[in-house]
């Protein structure tokens, strides 16, 4: 197996945790024995600290128990002690905790002996200024000390090089020099002067000013027309050092109170360290899409600022132009719904008049009968002869078959039952007609 | 005979579809940059081969043995790029070999981090998400948690910042940890997810310098898990953060300030986002297509304009590896010829879906068309077409009183002929007394 280095920082055996863990115990038990050291230097003892270090995540017993293995064989009797500098305490230094605390020890946590750790030189980061070298740490318990605020730093990141030498001199211990850890001081800021200002966009009129102060909020909600232009300002001071500073979140946030949709506005400063908002409502309104109530906060924050401000400044009654445009539903929403709308009936004309003239298409027929009734009509030559008979029988039955035919019979039935019907009453009537023929001779 | 058949594939072919896609079996790669990632990302590399049916291939990003397709074919159904830093894989493997593998349906999660190539940057492009430059981060100084190391950008979202869509997160998440980059999508694109969002503080820029220009992301814009959900249903998820699926992060507490110690929820919801990633959960389809007039079983030839119909179809979702009715009632159908005339929501009784309405007074050919999509949704769509005939020559109304008039004038036509020929035929004359007298 070879063991790979990854980022320069870590040496591990091909395979991981347990392959390192393994070789690692075997090899130191196997110096043990014979006595004889390793082909390992103090760099690459380190390293391996480095990995299994990292390893501390691991999840299964059987891993855990690679790990302890692989600790214990870089710790006691070791031929290389690593020691593990560190931060103990948190990461951020302010007035409330000054002290940078820095724990010296063994892979597995245990006092390295007697140990002097001093501070190298600590410089800070953005202006590369040094506010203390070669300054030894107090032992305050397990942990060395050191007040860093008492230097009065800046805020800012800081980068400690420390360097823990033991007190007798030890050929083991590796990994105890040229340490870097990085801190943070921190400090409180305050917003001060801090300026709403609403004015006409072409300047005409001179608007009015508000005077705002942490954490109050302006009390009435301002009223807005797309002709207005509101006007943030504000400085932002750092309490510690009594000086104006800049931070790196200086954001103006407008949020919509129905429909929670926000829009972030960045503050400058100038080259005062002023910061200015401004906000043209009839050339941004584009931006808004309802009128409506708005809030308008202040957000402030910074890596260095322990007291970070998200502060709601004024409420905001915003009207604008046109209303938004209407809700079309998103590809994700359910459509509107569709009802056919069916063609109305055409209309008819009242019942009265298809009535009367119902009547009116009868009426020939009774008078019809009627004047039959006055010249004396009569059917007194009616003999009951089969040609007599078979001829009005089927003039009814063909009247009839049209009918029904009209009712619910199609073409080729009607045409079968007439030509039956047909055919009989052609040869009665024929028949008749010879008789009444004869008759009349 | 057409119609019969159009009729039998409409309602079998999303079932063979179905049965033959790889609903139940699927081949992950995970491809790694660091070999490391697999000891200290064990618990979420142990979520993925918890997967049901998953065999999972991990392989590292320079492995020369990396490749997508073997003659032809897909190796795999699923991606995991667990590879930020990578700026080119082996084996042939370009972000428009990858981006191709998503157009054939693959599944993808892409992990990116601080540092991100190439690589990685042009496939979220790809996808429609645009990751910020190296060098800068996503930073709130209002919600970070107190392991952060100076910068503010470990930071923490609320379950509130999550998608809302319980297919996707599931519920009741923790908050989540994460440090990473920052990522926008362009809100005109519609297929693109917002599934973690910052909080209204968090913005993602360089901690180093001064912001001049506007952050690349502000506010609730910034995304820490972007997805998107593609046409064919492929799914690609992005998180800018490969921290956020590491052991550590998953068994931390989150420690804000002023706020009591909370687990993180970064396992939970990297759990259902991982199921919804690779089809185990937000998958429905449709089966059994059919139409009849109301009150009747058979699907007819053709309808008449007027006619009540019934459409129904029955659909299933994929919950924990089987299918079981869905449960949806948006579900909305249309009858369409060319623009829809009818759109109604669908009843929804455990699964089978029915729509009753009226064919319009307009004929012509319609298709029934359903195409549901919702966020967390595969996408699924189901169409039948059938004609619609005008009403035939003996179809219309009859007998209207309007008409009396001519049935009268036509009747008496009839009754009088009858009786004309009766009286005409036989009627005597009465002789006229000779004038003798």
């Amino acid at each position: 197996v070879q063991a790979d280095e990854v980022d320069g920082r870590l040496l591990q055996f091909e395979g991981g945790l347990s392959v390192t863990s393994v070789v690692l115990t075997g090899a130191s038990a196997l110096a043990a024995k014979l006595k004889k050291p390793l082909p390992l230097t103090g760099e690459q003892a380190v390293k391996f600290a480095n990995y299994l270090l990292s390893r501390k995540s691991v999840q299964q017993p059987k891993g855990a128990l690679h790990l302890l293995e692989g600790i214990e064989s870089m710790t006691g009797n070791a031929q290389f002690t690593p020691l593990t500098v560190s931060l103990a305490s948190s990461l951020a230094v302010s007035s409330d905790s000054p002290n940078v605390q820095i724990s010296v020890t063994d892979l597995k946590g245990n006092s390295a002996g007697d140990l002097k750790v001093s501070v190298i030189s600590a410089t800070h980061v953005q202006t590369d200024k040094v506010v203390a070298s070669n300054v030894q740490l107090k032992k305050a318990g397990d942990v060395y000390q050191l007040d860093l605020m008492a230097l009065k730093p800046a805020a800012g990141f800081y980068e400690l090089v420390v360097s823990a030498v033991p007190a007798k001199a030890n050929a083991k211990i590796v990994g105890n020099k040229d340490i870097k850890l990085s801190v943070k001081v921190l400090t409180k800021m305050a917003v001060n002067n801090a300026e709403l200002k609403v004015i006409d966009s072409d300047g005409s009129t001179e608007g009015r000013t508000m005077a705002l102060s942490y954490p109050g909020k302006e009390g009435k909600a301002l009223s807005l027309s797309n002709k207005k232009k509101i006007q943030l300002t504000f400085s932002v001071q750092d309490t510690v050092a009594g000086s104006k500073m800049l931070v790196h979140q200086a954001f103006v946030k407008v949020a919509n109170l129905k429909s929670a949709a926000e829009i972030v506005y960045v503050a400058e400063a100038d080259s005062n360290k002023v910061y200015k908002f401004e906000l043209d409502l009839g050339s941004d309104a584009a931006e808004f899409k309802a009128s409506g109530k708005y809030s308008l906060s202040l957000i402030l924050g910074d890596a260095v600022v322990s007291n970070p401000i998200s502060w709601l400044v004024a409420d905001l009654d915003l009207e604008l132009g046109e209303a938004a445009a209407a809700g079309e539903p998103g590809p994700f929403q359910p459509k509107p719904e569709i009802k056919h709308l069916f063609r109305e009936p055409e209309k008819r004309p009242p019942q009265l008049v298809s009535t009367v003239f119902t009547a009116l298409c009868l009426a020939p027929f009774l008078l019809l009968l009627l004047l039959w009734i006055k010249l004396g009509a009569n059917i007194s030559n009616f003999s009951f002869s089969l040609s007599t008979l078979g001829f009005h029988v089927g003039l009814g039955a063909i009247f009839t078959l049209y009918f029904y035919f009209w009712l619910q019979l199609n073409m080729f039935e009607t045409i079968r039952y007439l030509a039956l019907i047909g055919l009989v009453t052609f040869i009665c009537g024929n028949s008749l007609l010879a008789g009444i023929a004869k008759k009349n001779k | 005979l057409i119609h019969f058949y159009k009729r039998a594939t409409m309602r079998w072919l999303p079932v063979f579809l179905t049965l033959i896609s790889l609903a139940y079996c699927r081949k992950v790669l995970v491809v790694l940059d660091n070999p490391l990632i697999q000891e200290t990302h064990s618990m979420f590399l142990n979520q993925i081969k918890s997967i049901p049916g998953a065999s999972v291939t991990i392989k590292s990003a320079d492995d020369s043995s990396l490749a997508l397709k073997k003659y032809g074919e897909l190796l795999y159904t699923d991606i995991v790029l667990l590879a930020p830093t990578a700026e080119e894989l082996s084996g042939g493997m370009t972000a428009d070999t990858i981006v191709e593998f998503v157009d054939e349906g693959g599944n993808l999660f892409v992990a990116a981090g601080l540092e991100t190539g190439d690589l990685v940057r042009d496939i979220a492009s790809e996808v429609g998400v645009e990751l910020d430059e190296t060098g800068t981060t996503v930073i709130d100084h209002l919600n970070f948690d107190a392991k952060d190391n100076g910068l503010h950008n470990l930071v923490v979202a609320d379950s509130a910042n999550l998608i809302k869509s319980e297919k996707m997160v599931g519920k009741d998440n923790g908050p989540i940890l994460y440090r990473g980059l920052g990522m926008v999508t362009d809100p005109a694109n519609p297929l693109a997810l917002g599934i973690l969002t910052g909080s209204s503080s968090a913005y993602s820029h360089n901690p180093e310098e001064y912001i001049v220009d506007y952050p690349h992301a502000v506010g609730k814009n910034t995304l820490l898990i972007a997805g998107l959900q593609a046409r064919n249903n492929a799914r690609v998820l992005i998180t800018g953060s490969l921290e956020m699926l590491s052991d550590a992060f998953y068994t931390s507490q989150v420690e804000r300030a002023g706020q009591p110690s909370v687990a993180a929820g970064n396992s939970k919801l990297i759990g259902a986002l991982l199921a919804w990633t690779f089809h185990q959960a937000g998958v429905i389809r449709i089966e059994a297509v059919d139409h009849h007039l109301a009150g009747q079983k058979d699907t007819p030839a053709f309808y008449t304009i007027r006619e009540e119909c019934e459409f129904s179809l029955k659909m299933s979702e994929l919950v924990n590896g089987a299918w079981v009715p869905f449960k949806g009632e948006d579900v909305q159908m249309e009858f369409v010829r060319i623009d829809p005339f009818v759109r109604q929501k669908m009843v929804n009784k455990n699964g089978m879906l029915t729509a009753k309405f009226t064919i319009p007074d307009v004929y012509g050919v319609f298709k029934f068309k359903v195409d549901y999509a919702r966020v967390g949704l595969t996408r699924v769509s189901a169409s039948v077409q059938i004609p619609v005939h005008p009403l035939r020559h003996n179809q219309y109304e009859r007998f209207i009183q309007s008409a009396y008039p001519y049935y009268a004038s036509a009747g008496s036509m009839m009754l009088g002929v009858f009786v004309f020929s009766l009286v005409f035929l036989h009627f005597k004359e009465e002789v006229p007394r000779p004038k003798t007298e």
